[in-house]
């Protein structure tokens, strides 16, 4: 009659069970370990790097790899490096602080939306609807024009439109487990509704959008990096990859690892987040 | 569980679209310089061959916007004056070094006391049409100009314009105006036939007769213009080509493939840090000269800290301009100690004194300002300009050093112009350029706090700055010209109230095969002795 069994919010067998899951999915191992080491480097880089990210040096700008300079310096001198780590800091901090709050709103709305249903379901879905109807860089560029460039643009722009895709995926599943007999008979035992959306119905539709998350946080990093590129995300001199990309740009015949190793951090940033969703929901499916 | 499946999916798009901006971003390079190599060998082949340089053929020039009005009296854009120059042509003009010289006039004098101008027509002078071009025309032309304004507007006190005989055309001023003679050789001065060969303006205007190198063949106000050689141009024989086309090509690195591919001949928007790869491409090369421009940060006057002379030359001690123009313009610059370019006349940018970078000078500066402490501010700067946006963050970390920290605000071109004609605007990154090759150009637009500009939106006002600017229009050409100007310069120099940063050269992406192009201080061509080698 349960199939709630399939996912409890405690771990049933301890460290051991846990890792030996992890060993059996390779994409969540490989994705782990690709991000520890890019979280690991952005935690480290200033006990690794002698350079200041946004120190210039007019009489060295442009330079190719060296023992010196691992990726050269750009056009002002500083150390690519050094600057594509802290560009790791600076967008992966970001990203996850933009997630969480859109995260939560939107699971949250889109339980109470699948729950209660009616009225509300009706003008929640019709919010969502009408985001939806319209292309996700549309908003996004609309938003982040309107607030300005910087971070704060980024974060108001986010917390505006994230938390869609998170509430129509939780309505989606609440909505559907509200149908089946373990809720039905919850609620002829005469449990809250508060009660048995947090204790019965968010277990099971967490696993879930958390892999919709880490999905997501590909989409939003993508966006930040597009936002500074595009010149209205990030502003200098903090370090960021999108700026990166479009500095280097002008070089790209003869520098082209200015614009291309920061594209390629993005790429790596995106597969390692990729892996893991990806294996998170193997995971799930397995048990 | 059901879900798997479409999730993989979702994931899978998320990371093909990083995928592609990865590739994107990294790609271009490899294909590029592969496709380079055997038009490498190919030209090689060919100069290696030549002989005597081909007459005739089709000379296509990309450019990045339209021509879309041919009414030289009501345009200043470049997208327009470099078509206008090519139809109408004035009494003088400048060469590729900004010295006056005659052109549809042979000769012409200027009176002692600076009021009388005379000009002399050349020789059996013929419009594109055939008609013989008389002093009437001349009169005609200048008089539309003076009714007109427009934005080159002739700004001396013009008393008369007459017509001595068929060849002889006198000009009378109110009072001596020096720049005159160099305002003349504006394409907006050219010469047009007398009521205009009897069509309405309108009609005249969609197919101009001016007694240019060039006629207008075929014109797409939005995209392309075609024009064939003038058969009556007076410099006989020439132009040796029979073609000009210009081409619309908005995108800039758009340009640059099509010029290496050998689409178009030459193209006018070269970008200071494209300029390399055009130098050491194998079908192509960079032609270069002196511009009229001046980069420079301008702060506005009336700003809560900008207008404190102590903040700005604290700033202006900061930015090490050297360095500035080393690291962004890879050798296509001089960096600026005057106002004035130096390939305008009484620049004095060698015997001025600057404020040059010294970060000690600048903390003292800051310390006798009324913002010891430093303070935030925000420097406008228009968005997609890849060196404005290095410069700014060398002006950032620059005023960091010192204690003002400096927000860039990066906005869109319209939206950016619309802002600072408000003068709503702290500091901002801008050019100043000399229509003609007088000191007065420059230095009228960015001191008069009484003309159209308010000294360029500073607000700058002087009325000992605006004194010299009126010196300076009187004095006749020499020393004593020369001595207003650089008292002038240096005024602005210890005030400053933008900082000149460097002066950009004018740069074309021409193709190998392209001799006897010039190219002029202003940004235009001249074509009269192109030749493209087979």
């Amino acid at each position: 009659m349960k199939p709630i069994t399939i996912d409890s919010p405690t771990p049933r067998n301890g460290k051991t069970g846990a890792l030996s899951r992890l060993w059996r999915t390779p994409s969540l191992l490989a994705g782990s370990i690709m991000l520890a080491v890019l979280v690991l480097l952005a935690v480290l880089i200033p006990l690794i790097s002698p350079y200041d990210p946004t120190k210039q040096d007019l009489s060295a700008f442009l330079q190719p790899p060296s023992a010196e300079h691992w990726l050269g310096t750009d056009q002002l001198g500083r150390d690519l490096f050094t600057r594509l780590i802290y560009a790791a800091r600076t967008d992966l901090t970001i990203m996850v602080l933009a997630e969480i709050i859109p995260f939560c709103v939107g699971v949250f709305l889109g339980m109470i939306a699948g729950y209660y249903g009616k009225w509300l379901d009706t003008v929640i879905s019709l919010i969502t609807d009408t985001f939806i109807a319209f292309p996700f860089y549309l908003i996004v560029i609309i938003v982040a024009f309107a607030s300005g460039a910087g971070q704060r643009g980024i974060y108001i722009t986010f917390i505006l439109v994230g938390w869609i895709v998170f509430a129509r995926v939780t309505r989606g599943l609440t909505a559907s487990f509200r149908r089946q007999e373990w809720v039905a008979s919850a609620r002829t035992l005469g449990l809250p509704g508060v009660r048995i959306m947090l204790r019965h119905i968010l277990p099971n539709v967490l696993p879930q959008a958390i892999v919709v998350l880490m999905t997501d946080m590909v989409g939003l990093l993508v966006a930040i990096v597009t936002l500074g590129y595009l010149g209205i995300g990030i502003t200098p001199p903090t370090p960021d990859w999108g700026t990166m990309i479009f500095d280097g740009q002008p070089f790209i015949t003869t520098a082209w690892w200015l614009s291309a190793v920061p594209g390629f951090a993005v790429v790596y940033t995106g597969i390692a987040l990729s892996l893991v969703g990806d294996g998170l929901a193997d995971l799930w499916r397995k048990k | 569980m059901r879900f798997g499946s479409s999730l993989k999916k979702s994931a899978g798009l998320g990371l093909l679209t990083i995928l592609l901006l990865g590739l994107v971003a990294g790609c271009g390079g490899g294909t590029k310089s592969a496709e380079q190599t055997p038009a490498a060998g190919e030209s090689a082949n060919s100069s290696a061959n030549s002989t005597e340089p081909a007459k005739g053929g089709t000379f296509v020039y990309g450019r990045p916007a339209a021509v879309n009005s041919f009414d030289l009296h009501n345009q200043i854009t470049a997208n327009n004056a470099f078509a206008i120059d090519k139809v109408f042509e004035s009494l003088v003009t400048f060469d590729s070094e900004g010295n006056i010289v005659d052109w549809l006039a042979e000769s012409h004098k200027i009176s002692e006391d600076g009021l009388t101008y005379t000009f002399v027509l050349r020789d059996g002078l013929k419009f594109s049409n055939g008609n013989a071009v008389t002093a009437e025309d001349a009169v005609f032309s200048l008089q539309r100009h003076l009714e007109v304004g427009g934005p080159l507007a002739i700004s001396a006190k013009v008393d008369a314009v007459k017509a001595q005989d068929d060849r002889t055309l006198v000009i009378t001023l109110k009072e001596p105006y020096t720049p005159f003679i160099s305002e003349l050789s504006n394409f907006s001065n050219g010469i047009i036939p007398k009521d205009f060969g009897g069509v309405s303006e309108e009609e005249f205007f969609k197919k101009p007769v001016g007694t240019g190198p060039f006629v207008v063949d075929n014109w797409d106000p939005a995209g392309d213009v075609t024009f064939v050689k003038n058969p009556h141009y007076w410099q006989e024989g020439k132009p040796y080509i029979d073609k000009l086309v210009y081409k619309l090509i908005q995108d800039d690195s758009q340009a640059i493939n099509q010029l290496k591919a050998g689409e178009v001949n030459a193209i006018e928007s070269l970008a200071l840090q494209n300029a390399n790869e055009i130098k050491q491409g194998p079908g192509t090369k960079v032609l270069t000269n002196g511009g009229w421009v001046t980069e420079q940060l301008f702060f506005n006057t009336l700003d809560e800290h900008f207008s404190d002379v102590h903040v700005r030359r604290a700033l202006a001690l900061a930015i090490d301009r050297a360095g500035l123009t080393n690291a962004l313009t890879f050798g296509y610059a001089k960096p600026a100690n005057s106002l004035l370019p130096t390939a305008i006349p009484y620049n004095a940018n060698d015997t001025i004194q600057p404020l040059n970078f010294d970060v000690t000078a600048a903390k003292e500066e800051l310390a006798k300002s009324a913002f010891p402490n430093g303070f935030s501010t925000k420097l406008l700067v228009a968005s997609g300009n890849s060196t404005r946006a290095q410069e700014a963050q060398i002006i950032q970390a620059a005023g960091k050093e010192i204690g003002i920290n400096i927000e860039i605000e990066s906005i869109e071109l319209a939206t950016f112009r619309e802002r600072f004609f408000a003068y709503d605007f702290s500091a901002m990154l801008n050019s100043g350029q000399a229509d003609s090759p007088d000191a007065n150009s420059i230095i009228a637009f960015q001191t008069d706090p009484e003309g159209f500009s308010k000294s360029y939106w500073t607000h700058y006002t002087n009325d000992e700055v605006t004194k010299l600017l009126h010196e300076g229009q009187k004095t006749p050409d020499g020393d004593g010209r020369a001595a207003v100007y650089s008292k002038l310069l240096q005024t602005l120099a210890d005030e400053v109230p933008y900082i000149p940063l460097y002066y950009p050269d004018i740069l074309k992406g021409v193709g190998s095969s392209v001799e006897g192009l010039t190219v002029l201080p202003n940004g235009s061509l001249r074509f009269e002795e192109v030749r493209i080698q087979k």
